[in-house]
């Protein structure tokens, strides 16, 4: 994936705001990311548990839009974004760092467990077809 | 397995605990066998316009006799055969209790009887835990499986076996609980099923069962279903199916980037073995593990919802049934008669 090039001036504002204020554009910049494709996976290059629910979009016959993070210019902030989305704090059961995470027709699913846990229950196919990404 | 055992064998493997729900899967033998000779008066040709009735009779009589000397002949090699199954049972019981000696006595000095051994003793505390919890897990699991047996030929209420249903699930939930803490303390015991029997580890798929396997082990119990149940159960199936292969992909993943980090580029001394990396890949095997569980879990709770509450009880019997038998093989595996080296 092609990334445009920014500078950084924008950005610098949070860095200052010591509230912990959500970064409002990191947040936009999230949300552009996930309506990219009808199924958006944040994702990290060396991690295999990315990897595997990718395989699980492509094994249904969905080809999923992977953002590897640790190949994105804003990737740690996307990542401490993604995190708060969650509600969790470090160290969940899927891996380090909380990814992955699935975006289904824009709106966040969750990690690998929340993934395979509706596909168990029966409501993935229907979100997926819902989105345009699985054609009946 | 269980094709040649007569009805009295049967009876007494019933008392032992070992159920064959499904009878028709059991040929009883010479018991019922049809005569090959036997030329019954409707298959009479048309040419014979009378029969002797005392000819017929005299027939009759010596197709009684053949018939019960082959009973007799029957019952005969079913009860030696009886007899050796037993014998072997009582062999591989008592390798068991002296296994079982063997191993407290290793405990008590402080060793643990695995090959794996990492160091650390409060990685051995917690592994030695894990092993004595699943034995009280098993024995648990045992006198559940009876109950639902019970409950099932009694016919007892929807809202009592609904109970017992709900607590065999949450049985199998603390099973899952306790893999995953030791999990935390040592992923590759956990995942080299070596607290489980050898057959178990035969079918094993990332630290357990494999979900789709055993659905299709207990298809045939929750016979019969509605149009709409085997619908949502196949949908299940495939479901488990893509899941376990999503999960094996990565697994697979995981072993190769592993030994990318670990291999040495022999063209080029400047590129060292990536340990970090490694460790962090293996790090990451303790989630494929939670991951595989929570799928085991998953598919349990979805069978419940699809399947009424006498369905799920006899499923969860099924399933109670196909795990004690498999390890009873392996008992039976370990004692058999072998030829001195």
């Amino acid at each position: 994936m092609q990334y445009k090039p920014e500078t950084r001036s924008s950005l610098s504002f949070n860095k200052v705001n010591n509230m912990g204020v959500f970064p409002l554009d990191t947040l936009v910049r999230v949300e552009s990311m996930a309506s990219e494709n009808a199924v958006v996976i944040f994702s990290v290059s060396t991690c295999c548990m990315c990897h595997a629910v990718s395989g699980l979009f492509r094994g249904m016959g969905v080809s999923p839009g992977v953002h590897e993070l640790d190949l994105h210019p804003y990737g740690v902030e996307i990542n401490r974004a993604l995190l708060r989305l969650l509600g969790c704090s470090s160290g969940t059961s899927t891996s380090p760092g909380g990814l992955p995470v699935v975006f289904i027709g824009g709106k966040m699913v969750g990690s690998m467990e929340r993934v395979m846990a509706s596909h168990i229950n029966g409501s993935l196919v229907p979100l997926l077809k819902d989105a345009g990404a699985l054609c009946l | 397995m269980m094709s040649s055992f007569s009805p009295t064998q049967l009876a007494s493997l019933r008392d032992m605990g070992i159920y064959e729900p499904f009878q028709q899967l059991v040929s009883w033998g010479n018991v019922y066998k049809s005569d090959i000779n036997d030329h019954s008066p409707n298959t009479a040709s048309s040419s014979v316009i009378q029969v002797d009735a005392r000819v017929d009779d005299h027939n009759n009589i010596i197709k009684v006799k053949r018939r019960l000397a082959q009973n007799r002949e029957a019952a005969r090699k079913s009860r030696l055969r009886k007899k050796a199954y037993v014998q072997q049972l009582e062999e591989s019981r008592l390798k068991l209790s002296q296994l079982e000696q063997e191993l407290e006595k290793a405990k008590q000095q402080g060793l643990r009887v695995s090959n794996s051994i990492p160091s650390g003793s409060i990685t051995n505390t917690r592994i030695a835990t894990f092993e004595m919890e699943h034995s009280h897990w098993l024995e648990e699991q045992s006198r559940r499986v009876s109950e639902l047996r019970i409950a099932l030929q009694a016919h007892i209420s929807d809202i009592e076996l609904r109970m017992l249903v709900e607590s065999c699930l949450n049985h199998y939930a603390n099973l899952f609980r306790m893999k995953s803490d030791a999990a935390k303390a040592d992923v590759f015991y956990l995942i080299s099923g070596m607290w489980r029997t050898c057959t178990e580890r035969f079918f094993q798929w990332i630290g357990g069962f494999r979900p789709s396997e055993l659905l299709n082990v207990v298809m045939p119990y929750l016979q019969p279903l509605t149009d709409q149940q085997v619908l949502e159960v196949r949908n299940l199936q495939q479901s488990s199916q893509q899941a376990e292969d999503a999960l094996s992909q990565g697994i697979e993943k995981l072993q190769q980037s592993l030994v990318e980090n670990i291999v040495v580029d022999a063209f080029s001394m400047h590129y060292p073995p990536q340990m970090a990396a490694a460790l962090e890949n293996l790090q990451a095997l303790e989630g494929f593990v939670n991951q595989a569980d929570h799928l085991r879990q998953q598919t349990l709770q979805q069978m419940a919802k699809i399947l009424t509450t006498r369905q799920s009880a006899r499923g969860l019997l099924a399933l109670g049934e196909y795990l004690h038998r498999l390890r009873a093989l392996s008992s039976l595996w370990a004692a058999r008669p072998r030829e001195p080296t």
